[in-house]
């Protein structure tokens, strides 16, 4: 390209009205055009907190038929949206006021970066002669969310604020997807102005990598996949992203290949097959570790090979060729290098692979071999009668309890290990989870978020004690929504990652990790509205989780579980996923 | 103790014999190769708007890239700027740099140029006790004094970063006082585009 090549930034000109556009919300100023450019993207529901310098713009939505959900703080509401966003497809719509509510958002916002969910953020801001003063309520929104955004964008004219949304909203589902923020001073969405809403669209400026990638290396890819002895695909949460599934498991299951899930790619493949060696990485299964350390050919698709997942990258499959397919070029070879990049759509590749692979490969005693460690580490727990209650049990007893399309909610902690473990995923968008930045209390507002996106799948989160503690106020949302959602508290009264790491690492020493005193979750949901459970016992469990499903409405189950139980497998971190430890004493 | 699991332990199982280096490239076991860092020279053509620059140098920031210069100025088109960045890196690392550049919405493209003309212009205040070996000084660098004064002379200059360097050096047997550089600014030879 040359300076004079550029591509303008201009607008297209506006559309006729049609019949689909006609119960849109007619455009009188800023604010209106930013609800019209939700609806021309087919929002229906959006999440948030009102505030001043927002109130234009929920003032709009006051005559449109988006449906509002007042969340209880707006690090719930980018949760929600964010959930929405996975469990949808679509992006979600978080909205909040300027100052503490844009603030409130950033760790909702850092999440969706970090997990490549789509999200589009709408915040207040002080009036634009205001801003730099230091006014009531003002915050540098755009400078604070930079970092945490695939795109920010600070509204500057009422006339182009609504193509600003619809810009953004396309970025946010384009590409690799990820979260993106307009901000909207209180001027801009007074002002008036007619012009009407356009269809989401992506600024041309940008180089965006296309579905396909190049023929000669999908080529040369497939020839290596076809001549490896022991192949391994890895599918992370790209695959989910890029509705990809369908294609991995034709490819997986074609060729004979084992795949291994990162922890955002677990539901692509299903868990109940032979070729699934489950999730990898620091807690992972054995046989995934295994698996991945003794490959000559690994496969990764929609990853971008988290140090959670390689562990020490010097020794990350250290005898496999890696053929990457990715969407985001910049994930090549950003971790571990790529011997055969392909970048492009995941499934669009796939394809691509899948009619280029010349053959199989040979690799029946290398599925023997995997077949072989499923036995030697199985995921499995002693439940003896003299100790309380395992969480794995109550993580099997809920899956037993819920259809296959139930969708899976988590805090960040122990309970979320044994939930990626010992649930059974067979789909994808329904592990909905705080991967990439490990945000504690991510599962009561996901829930809610999930709820809306499916309001015909059973929705389950795991909590733990200390994560519900975050955000469990959000329960209220569930009770004012009247959204049918069961949430299990796995209670060791322990900040149980912290104790368990303290006891490894630490010489035992548990300090602030133990709680001298924890509320009665039960009575707290009953206070909120909710229905509020316990089970103390194995006899308990069938029970109440059979009174949370069977209930209208937002359950709460406190399970006592075993508090001295810890998570295993695991790598520590930095160290080789060949060497996990099975109990503290290999650490 | 809760948590144990069935299974050979570390030191019983079937180890892996190769080796990767700290960017994640297959190496000889035995060898313990960093690559080599180089110099590079990238331009950008990104939106003339304000924020721009924040966001790029932002991302290098964040991002812990080594940069060693930056400039940043218009072009001959009203609605474009153009980035010169000089980088030191490893080659993942410069590539690294240029793949997040892309993602920004901002930047329209970006290039390494590879024998590019490269300028800098520098400012050198220097002590002014000796007028006439100064302008000695300026003129073999190509340079000139700029403004004189009672106690100091302001020399202009421009070069590459190197010969600016060997400038800077030769006007310390002067007394330098201050001095002002601009950064890389760079055009790809030729009829070749830089970005």
């Amino acid at each position: 390209m040359t300076e004079q090549h550029a591509k303008p930034r201009t607008a297209e000109p506006t559309p006729e009205p049609t019949e689909e556009t006609a119960d849109r919300t007619p455009v009188q100023n800023g604010a209106d055009a930013v609800i019209a450019a939700l609806e021309a993207a087919g929002v229906e529901t959006t999440f948030g907190i009102q505030g001043g310098a927002i109130m234009p713009v929920f003032d709009a939505l006051y005559h449109s038929n988006i449906h509002h959900v007042s969340m209880s703080h707006e690090q719930g509401a980018a949760h929600a949206a964010d959930a929405y966003g996975i469990v949808s497809g679509n992006p979600g719509v978080a909205m909040a006021t300027s100052g503490p509510g844009a603030t409130n958002l950033v760790t909702g916002l850092a999440d969706a970066n970090m997990d490549s969910d789509p999200v589009i953020a709408l915040t207040g801001q002080v009036s634009k002669d205001m801003v730099g003063n230091d006014a009531f309520q003002e915050t540098d929104t755009i400078g604070i969310t930079a970092p945490v955004t695939k795109a920010n964008y600070f509204a500057t004219d009422a006339d182009t604020v609504g193509a600003d949304v619809s810009e953004a909203f396309a970025l946010a589902a384009e590409g690799r997807q990820g979260p993106t923020l307009v901000d909207l001073p209180k001027d801009v969405t007074q002002t008036e102005t007619s012009v009407e809403a356009v269809e989401p669209r992506a600024p041309a400026t940008h180089e965006v990598p296309t579905a396909e990638a190049d023929p000669s290396m999908v080529d040369r890819a497939a020839e290596v996949l076809a001549d490896a002895a022991k192949p391994v695909i890895l599918s992370g949460g790209g695959v989910v992203k890029a509705e990809a599934s369908e294609e991995l498991r034709e490819f997986a299951t074609r060729h004979g290949i084992p795949v291994v899930t990162t922890m955002p790619g677990v539901g692509t493949f299903p868990e109940d097959h032979d070729l699934a060696m489950e999730m990898g990485g620091m807690h992972g299964t054995g046989y995934a570790n295994m698996a991945i350390s003794h490959a000559d050919v690994l496969l990764g698709v929609g990853t971008r090979f988290d140090d959670r997942l390689t562990g020490d990258v010097t020794t990350f499959a250290p005898e496999a060729e890696v053929v990457h397919v990715d969407i985001d070029p910049a994930e090549i070879s950003k971790n571990i290098h790529a011997d055969y990049p392909l970048v492009g759509d995941a499934g669009t590749v796939l394809q691509q692979l899948g009619a280029a692979m010349p053959s199989s490969p040979d690799a029946a005693d290398w599925r023997e071999q995997t077949m072989t460690w499923k036995r030697e580490y199985p995921m499995a727990y002693d439940a003896p009668e003299d100790r309380p209650l395992k969480p794995q049990f109550v993580v099997e007893a809920l899956d037993e309890a819920t259809d296959d399309d139930a969708i899976v909610t988590t805090g960040v902690g122990q309970h979320q290990m044994w939930a990626a473990q010992y649930w059974t995923y067979t789909e994808p968008r329904t592990w909905v989870s705080s991967n990439g930045l490990g945000t504690m209390g991510y599962g009561v507002p996901a829930a809610i978020g999930a709820k809306l996106a499916a309001p015909d799948q059973t929705v389950v989160t795991f909590e733990g004690d200390g994560s519900f503690l975050m955000t469990g106020q959000e329960i209220s949302v569930a009770v004012r929504e009247d959204l049918d959602i069961t949430v299990a508290i796995l209670n060791n009264e322990y900040v149980g990652m912290i104790r368990q790491w303290q006891d490894a690492f630490y010489e035992n020493r548990r300090y602030e990790s133990e709680w001298s005193w924890a509320p009665d979750f039960a009575k707290l949901a009953e206070a909120y509205g909710a229905q509020g459970l316990t089970a103390m016992s194995y006899e308990e469990v069938p029970d109440v989780i059979e009174e949370a499903l069977a209930y209208d409405g937002p359950s709460v189950i406190d399970f006592r579980i075993d508090p001295e139980e810890d998570v295993y497998p695991m790598v520590p971190a930095g160290g080789a996923n060949d060497q996990f430890a099975l109990m503290e004493e290999h650490l | 103790m809760a948590g144990e699991m069935a299974g050979p332990a570390p030191e019983e199982r079937p180890r892996p014999q190769g080796k990767r280096n700290a960017q994640g490239i297959r190496i000889d076991p035995d060898a313990a190769a960093e690559p080599e860092t180089h110099r590079a020279v990238i331009s950008a053509l990104v939106d003339h708007e304000p924020g721009v620059l924040a966001k790029v140098s932002g991302l290098f920031a964040r991002r812990q890239f080594n940069i060693e210069s930056l400039t940043v100025g218009p072009t001959a088109n009203p609605e474009l700027a153009r980035m010169t960045i000089v980088a030191e890196e490893p080659t993942p690392g410069l590539e690294q740099v240029k793949r997040q550049l892309r993602k920004e919405v901002a930047v329209h493209s970006v290039r390494e140029v590879e024998g590019a003309t490269e300028r800098e212009l520098a400012l050198i205040k220097v002590r002014g006790d000796d007028p006439a070996g100064i302008t000695a000084v300026a003129e073999m660098y190509g340079g000139q004094a700029v403004q004189a004064g009672s106690e100091v002379v302001t020399v202009e200059l421009t070069g590459t970063e190197a010969q600016v360097d060997a400038a800077i050096d030769a006007f310390e047997r002067f007394g330098v006082r201050e001095v002002a550089r601009t950064g890389t600014a760079a055009l790809a030879a030729g009829t070749d585009p830089t970005a």
